[in-house]
């Protein structure tokens, strides 16, 4: 352990996927000194395998307020990074081919309109409207459109923000897998990693799935559990969809290449792997032809698979480690954290300086699951190591 | 035929049976057993896709980059370069009219 090099810092990130990006770059914008340390490359996880959609509607009533901050902070996004990403608020579309989630839907519109979210209820009237390529022989009894949803390049994001870290003078250290951290007296006081060991009196845990392995280093139990999400792209057409469309059976968008990407429900793992999986390609044959008709005759050329990371109800734990004081973990962000990106950046930055978020942090609380302890024994362990 | 060798292809390697093959309704030479990506190659046809004016051809030349779609025998979005040539077999050149979301 000798033979590493020791690295000082204010604020280690763990983990270069879009949460870590952000909020190592608002760090480094503060004035921080910053490194960010990734077990691989930046972005080629969940992040760069992501759908794509930035979406406020059908979200969880605590975090539809982060996701609207988030939008809007997307907003601004492509002026702030200088670089294209291809984010376009072309709108998502929520199609309703049975009465109860239609029924439901009215109710979870009502809520997010009091919450301040523009979204609309459509008859499948005006579904078709908005939607040509839609079959016209399914049942349909209607459907939600938020109309400042939208899209963006997830791979065209993951370079520019690398470009916007580096001129922020974030240190980036790529396959610098941390093994443990380190404390002095319940606080946070380093990290050990595969090729430096890093001196800081802050860190934040943000490495997606592995975020568990590291909690479980230091003996916690984080509770969260793992989804391989696979998409399907097809050859390129010209444009045939403008909004991110979901329904019952799985999603899919239009990348400005003019590629489908097609999106089936996560499989549960319990092993952290990316392999390519055949019941996806099976679902999207069964299922999206019925519904788009012009996919039966079109190939898909490539596939992708990435982990989400989920807690037990749906929502991210965004919290500061209880017993670790300098230690903060963002994770668990169940499907949802490539939209929510910009906002954690700024929220957990907000933290990590003053001591404060600007927004209400509570509902993503780890304890929500449980008393979460560190014990004497557990910190006399950390302490002597 | 040296005209019916193209720019591209060796000399002195055995062949299959010569044939014509139709690129956007002209007629390309080709040998039996080659690829139509090889046919289009030497034919100094460079242009498989064409994408709102952008044009796309041959990359990997196996398989994997999808960058050589083209429309053969009417199929849309077939590979260029894993497809073997016969006789007459209809080939178009792939056209994207725009890029960009749908307006």
């Amino acid at each position: 352990m000798s033979d590493l090099q020791t690295v000082d810092c204010d604020a280690l990130v763990i983990g270069g996927g879009i949460t870590g990006c952000f909020i190592a770059l608002r760090l480094a914008q503060k004035g921080l000194k910053v490194c960010l340390a990734d077990k691989g490359a930046l972005f080629r996880e969940a992040s760069g395998r992501s759908g794509g959609g930035v979406r406020q509607q059908f979200r969880n009533k605590a975090e539809l307020p982060l996701a609207m901050e988030s939008v809007r902070l997307w907003q601004g996004l492509t002026e702030e990074l200088d670089e294209d990403i291809e984010y376009y608020q072309g709108g998502s579309l929520r199609l309703h081919r049975t009465q109860q989630l239609h029924e439901e839907d009215k109710i979870r519109v009502e809520r997010e309109r009091a919450q301040g979210l523009e979204v609309h209820l459509l008859t499948p009237q005006q579904v078709r409207a908005r939607l040509p390529v839609l079959a016209e022989n399914i049942e349909l009894w209607g459907g939600t459109y938020c109309p400042i949803d939208g899209t963006a390049n997830p791979l065209l994001l993951g370079r520019a923000l690398t470009h916007a870290l580096l001129r922020a003078g974030v240190e980036v250290h790529r396959y610098e897998e941390i093994q443990t951290l380190e404390t002095a007296g319940g606080r946070l006081s380093g990290a050990v990693g595969s090729q430096h060991i890093f001196r800081c009196s802050m860190a934040v845990n943000a490495a997606g799935p592995w975020a568990r392995k590291i909690m479980q280093t230091m003996g916690f139990d984080f509770p969260v559990t793992f989804r391989k999400s696979q998409i399907l792209v097809t050859e390129p057409l010209s444009p045939v969809i403008r909004e991110f469309i979901s329904f019952d059976k799985g999603y899919l968008r239009q990348a400005t290449d003019g590629n489908l990407h097609l999106g089936v429900r996560g499989i549960p793992i319990v092993e952290l792997e990316t392999r390519q999986t055949i019941s996806s390609f099976e679902d999207v044959g069964a299922h999206f032809p019925e519904v788009f008709p012009l996919l039966a005759n079109v190939q898909i050329i490539r596939a992708f698979a990435g982990i989400t990371t989920w807690t037990a109800d749906g929502i991210p734990i965004l919290d500061e480690v209880p017993g670790i004081a300098g230690l903060w973990v963002a994770s668990g962000f169940s499907g949802h954290g490539f939209c929510l990106g910009p906002v954690v950046g700024k929220l957990f930055s907000e933290w990590m300086t003053s001591g404060r978020p600007s927004m209400d942090m509570s509902a993503f609380a780890w304890s929500r699951f449980g008393k979460v302890e560190w014990s004497n024994q557990l910190r006399k362990a950390a302490d002597a190591r | 035929m040296k005209e019916d060798m193209g720019f591209l292809r060796l000399e002195n390697v055995q062949r299959g049976e010569a044939l014509q093959i139709e690129v956007d309704g002209c007629p390309v030479a080709a040998f039996a057993g080659e690829t139509v990506a090889t046919a289009l190659l030497s034919a100094g046809v460079f242009s498989c896709q064409i994408h709102d004016g952008r044009t796309m051809g041959v990359f990997c030349n196996i398989g994997q980059c999808c960058s050589c779609l083209m429309t053969i025998d009417g199929v849309s979005g077939v590979r260029a370069c894993q497809t073997p040539v016969s006789p007459g077999l209809k080939v178009a050149i792939r056209r994207v009219e725009k890029r960009g979301p749908r307006p």
